[in-house]
């Protein structure tokens, strides 16, 4: 696991020494982070990494994990679904199983530490345990509640409202509430498997082990076989560009042996893609982040051209290596890309074909996009800025969350 | 560095101690589609939130040279497609006013002059791209860098961060009077680099990244020591 210090070269010792010091204003204050699993999703990852982060600055943080059985994650699966904004059908039950899993976690966690930090909805109701607590409590809400069902936001608002404050990812996801809403964006971790330097010649080892030729120049889209990832639409934008250039298309994704629509939007983009020798299509395992990380160093231009998107951390992965990337200006993409100065946002096929055709004629205004987006990355989605502002919302709440300027 | 004969250059009475800025992005809830929407909530937002848009932008995008200098004259131009609106938006530079009331007054004088000039239906943001009012919880956090003279500065100049920089050259002015921010202040009043303190006030954050204006500031106060050094 990476030490604080191994950032030190990539974001400058200024930022590590920031931390440092901010972290003196919680010497020894208790921290635990509670969610609803240890291992796979971004929540565990991040926690995997943030909690030794944390332990090492000299702050006691401590991490658990709530138990429930299937029923109550079949019904977390709703909320989750149901606060994304699609239609859920929540019965009596469901809100009942999911009170008395929280119910049962409560008689066995100790929730007295300086400050409780819930991550998401499962265990979000553990708060009815506060009154008897003289501690901060802060919700982390990982997930675009922008639009939500009301029924199900309306269950969880009152639970949410007996924080001290929430977090959400971006300005988008705010909901009218009586608490306040710190906004912190999630983040990359620079030294990962995903995003750490490679050689440029492994790099290109690695791809054409995968059988993706480098030949021409590779246009690329990571992203899972989903509709809301417009796949179709990505191959009709690089069919309209490669009658004025020449270039390949590579579409990568995980496998959707569990997804029934995954598997179907993956036969459709395998039929479309059939009789272009240009378009590759790649399912690699969800572990292959060496793999993609060469992928999206090889490319000449990265794509997400997103119809709907939570944060969309793929275009933050490619800026980071100082790629130009096309993205489709939806969820929390236009706060990573500000249009032509550090990538390029489009709102249809027809603009991503131009973008496509203007960034392979133009490398040189390509490179200065790609350095800009790196920059950009270095200084607002990477694992340190996201330390730091937590560090600043545990001091905010210990406060009390009333002053508009502090003087550390 | 250079090094330098310490009996040539002033030595203050008191450092020059560096403060590092940082902020907690909070978000109000509030939202506008259209023009009479934003000027709306900006005639009705706490100054923390006009800070966020303007101060808060210009330290974000510290290594861009972005067209813009403000949140809503982005949105403005970008969204609402009101170029025209969004381009004196943009011309407003915020380092060059007294206070964030001021500032709230220009960008309240361009909108209610461009709501006049047009007629109704106003164009509105589609959904999903509306305009967002944050505010900031502002953070000062002392640094190990302080400077007793201008070869103390140079080099600690080119060693805080970014925000240190963003905070002591621009966000000050709005502490102080006549246009002055913590550095030129002390420059002037403790060195008595009248001209120096000049040349710290005429820097533009606007179209120029910090960093590149850092390296500006760093070769002004180098070439000033070769001066004092010279006589």
């Amino acid at each position: 696991m990476s030490r604080l210090r191994e950032y030190a070269g990539i974001v400058g010792e200024q930022t590590i020494e920031e931390i440092e010091t901010l972290a003196t204003c919680l010497a020894g204050k208790t921290i635990l982070n509670v969610n609803s699993t240890a291992v796979g999703g971004g929540v565990a990852e991040i926690l995997n990494r943030m909690v030794p982060l944390l332990q090492e600055l000299g702050i006691q943080a401590s991490w658990d994990v709530i138990k429930g059985g299937e029923a109550f994650y079949a019904v977390t699966k709703k909320f989750h679904n149901a606060l994304h904004g699609a239609k859920q059908d929540i019965t009596p039950k469901d809100y009942h199983v999911y009170e008395e899993t929280n119910d049962s976690n409560l008689e066995k966690l100790a929730l007295d530490s300086d400050v409780v930090f819930i991550h998401d909805p499962q265990p979000a109701a553990l708060v009815k345990k506060r009154q008897a607590q003289p501690n901060r409590w802060i919700w982390r809400c990982h997930i675009d509640i922008s639009r939500p069902q009301a029924e199900a936001w309306e269950f969880l608002k009152p639970y949410v409202e007996k924080y001290d404050a929430a977090v959400v990812s971006s300005p988008a996801f705010a909901q009218k509430l009586a608490i306040p809403q710190v906004v912190i964006a999630p983040s990359i971790d620079p030294l990962s498997d995903k995003n750490r330097e490679l050689d440029h010649s492994l790099a290109r080892g690695i791809v054409e082990k995968l059988g993706i030729p480098l030949d021409k120049p590779l246009v690329t889209q990571v992203s899972r076989f989903d509709r809301l990832k417009d796949p179709l639409g990505v191959i009709e934008a690089f069919t309209q560009a490669r009658r004025a250039t020449d270039a390949r298309l590579l579409l990568v994704g995980g496998p959707a042996d569990d997804d029934p629509e995954g598997a179907q939007v993956y036969q459709e983009v395998l039929d479309r893609a059939r009789n272009n020798p240009d378009i590759i299509i790649r399912a690699l395992p969800p572990t292959s982040h060496l793999d993609i990380n060469a992928i999206q160093r090889v490319s000449t231009i990265i794509l997400q051209k997103s119809l709907r998107e939570g944060f969309g951390l793929t275009v933050a992965e490619a800026l980071w290596k100082g790629k130009p990337v096309i993205a489709g200006a939806v969820g929390g993409i236009p706060q990573q890309i500000i249009h032509q100065h550090s990538g390029i946002l489009v709102h249809s096929v027809e603009g991503a074909a131009y973008w496509i055709k203007q960034l392979l004629n133009n490398p040189a205004y390509a490179r200065k996009l790609g350095e800009n987006g790196r920059e950009r990355v270095r200084e607002n989605f990477l694992l340190t800025r996201h330390l730091k502002e937590y560090l600043l919302a545990f001091i905010f709440c210990l406060r009390g969350a009333r002053e508009e300027f502090v003087r550390l | 560095m250079k090094t330098v004969t310490p009996s040539k250059l002033t030595r203050a009475k008191q450092p020059f101690r560096f403060f590092s800025r940082m902020a907690l992005s909070i978000a109000t809830g509030t939202q506008a589609r259209d023009l009479p929407s934003l000027l709306g909530g900006i005639r009705a937002a706490p100054e923390p939130v006009i800070y966020e848009h303007t101060y808060g932008f210009l330290q974000r995008h510290r290594f861009l040279t972005p067209e813009t200098t403000n949140d809503f004259a982005g949105w403005v131009a970008a969204v609402l497609r009101e170029d025209r609106v969004g381009e004196r938006l943009a011309a407003i530079d915020a380092t060059r006013y007294r206070s964030i009331q001021e500032l709230r007054e220009s960008f309240v004088a361009i909108l209610s002059r461009a709501i006049d000039e047009t007629a109704p239906p106003y164009r509105t943001a589609p959904e999903g791209q509306e305009f967002h009012f944050m505010s900031a919880i502002r953070y000062s956090l002392p640094t190990t860098y302080e400077a007793w003279d201008l070869a103390d500065l140079a080099k600690a100049l080119g060693k805080i961060g970014a925000a240190s920089l963003y905070l002591h050259v621009f966000e000050s002015m709005l502490r102080h009077q006549e246009g002055r921010s913590d550095l030129s202040w002390w420059a002037e009043e403790e060195l008595g680099e009248s001209a120096l303190a000049r040349a710290i006030e005429a820097l533009d954050p606007a179209g120029q990244s910090l960093e590149f204006l850092r390296a500006r500031l760093i070769g002004t106060v180098d070439r000033r020591i070769a001066d004092i050094l010279r006589v």
